[in-house]
């Protein structure tokens, strides 16, 4: 027996495991509880993002039609930039290939509204989020699958054959009883594998995207203060044209009921400037969820994590003590 | 990748400023007497509303325009875009990784070592 062997032997078999455990698992665990925050960051993130975007949307149509508006009713004299020449002959995918308009009197037209940035950083972020959800997926998927692989690899048994016998000492052969065996901790080492390694990567790259989140969810969040600056100043002046309504009849001499329907306008209104905002997934609350996740990932393993680790290699030492056990009952060294 | 922090402050800046002009319009018409002369100070004072109400749109869309502006000049969208396609590529390698002879192959040589580990205690 081994120096180490023998010192190992010395200590209970739930300890040793405890040790194979943190050196195996404690850099890559996670929890369900951290995978399900991950996806609760993805929902978030991405509700927020298409609530933004729509409202984007609706902010640009409505500066369109002011601008063009207030055109008309200056009579501002519109003409052909002559920049135009260029954007007939140029590659139709190049900005070369747009054509605008000036006005008659060499005043500057107003620019229309243009947000394709806030929109691509939404459509980054969103994107990020989808791929964290993705590398958050449950593991036991990957070890279904992989076993589902290691039990078609017929023709990878050779290699797995070299494994075994350089582990158990075995004369090489096809001996389908100690493949299968092994096998069975192959499979089952393969889908912990496949848990660390997903589970290291996740935590790995939420630490370090956690400053550049921060800073796309705070000019998010800012654009989030500016439409919502414009949305409930539009509101509000409908709740001014309904007060002014109201007061008017109140002074002019109208009978109470075509008062009290002035006055449910108001009502109506003001009730509707005073919901505004409440269905709108904050882009604050969703940094603040993703720096929780990260100081979670820098924090390391919480101890249901190494419970967990621990577990599992247990049950993976079971599965190599079974398959060793069939490994000596067919003729093995050992 | 540093955004203006002075442009975005003074839009806020300017933004408190139409709020304390607004408070102090809806303060004088909350008790004007009513009038329907356009000289008179409700009218004048209503007029005044709409005009705070409409520059403050005009100031949202100003504040948005400065906030695209920042974000294309600031390179984030790319960085952002650099880690979403890291965890993508290493989640899409795990997926098939437990597929292939590579991503098995990796695993044997991790079992081949917690196998030797093991194989060398006593008590299997």
């Amino acid at each position: 027996m081994s120096p180490i062997a023998g010192n190992l032997g010395r200590l209970p078999r739930r300890a040793v495991a405890a040790a194979v455990a943190l050196a195996l698992i404690t850099g890559g665990c996670v929890s369900p509880a951290f995978r399900q925050s991950v996806g609760q960051f993805g929902t978030l993130t991405k509700a927020a993002a298409a609530d933004q975007s729509q409202r984007l949307g609706t902010i640009v149509a409505n500066e369109q039609e002011r601008i063009r508006a207030e055109r008309a009713a200056g009579h501002v004299d519109l003409r052909l930039d002559p920049a135009c020449s260029d954007a007939v002959t140029a590659d139709p995918a190049s900005p070369a290939a747009r054509c605008g308009l000036v006005s008659a009197d060499g005043q500057p037209l107003e620019e229309p509204l243009a947000v394709d940035h806030v929109l691509a950083l939404g459509t980054a972020l969103t994107g990020y989020a989808d791929s964290l959800i993705a590398l958050a997926a449950d593991p036991s998927q990957d070890r279904q699958t992989f076993a589902t692989s290691v039990s078609g690899l017929g023709t990878a048994l050779g290699k797995l054959d070299g494994a075994v016998r350089q582990v158990a000492d075995a004369p090489a052969g096809h001996d389908q009883a100690r493949i299968g065996a092994v096998a069975a901790v192959i499979g089952e080492a393969g889908g912990l594998y496949f848990a660390y390694r997903r589970a290291h990567v996740l935590k790995r790259i939420v630490a370090e995207a956690d400053p550049v989140v921060q800073e796309a969810v705070d000019l998010l969040a800012g654009v989030q203060g500016r439409i919502g600056l414009y949305d409930r100043a539009r509101l509000f002046a409908r709740v001014q044209a309904a007060q002014a309504r109201a007061t008017q009849l109140a002074h002019n001499g109208a009978s109470a009921a075509d008062l009290r329907a002035a006055q449910n306008q108001l009502y109506d209104q003001l009730a509707t400037f005073n919901r505004y905002g409440a269905d709108i997934a904050s882009f604050r609350a969703i940094g603040e969820a993703h720096h929780k996740l990260a100081l979670a990932a820098r924090r390391g393993a919480s101890p249901a994590e190494l419970a967990a680790a621990i577990e599992a290699i247990i049950h993976l030492a079971g599965t190599i003590h079974t398959s060793v056990e069939t490994l000596e009952g067919h003729g093995g060294s050992r | 990748m540093a955004v203006n922090i002075n442009g975005l402050a003074a839009w806020t800046q300017t933004k408190e400023t139409l709020s304390e002009n607004l408070h102090s319009t809806l303060e004088l018409l909350a008790s004007a007497p009513y009038s329907d002369d356009p000289a008179s100070p409700y009218a004048r004072a209503q007029a005044e509303q709409s005009r705070l109400l409409d520059a403050m749109q005009r100031h949202a869309v100003a504040g948005i325009r400065q906030i695209d502006e920042a974000i294309a000049a600031s390179g984030i969208v790319g960085e952002i875009d650099t880690l979403s396609k890291e965890a993508k590529a290493e989640a899409d390698a795990l997926k098939n990784a437990a597929k292939t002879i590579d991503g098995i192959t990796q695993a044997v040589n991790l079992v081949a070592g917690v196998v030797t580990k093991f194989a060398a205690l006593p008590f299997i």
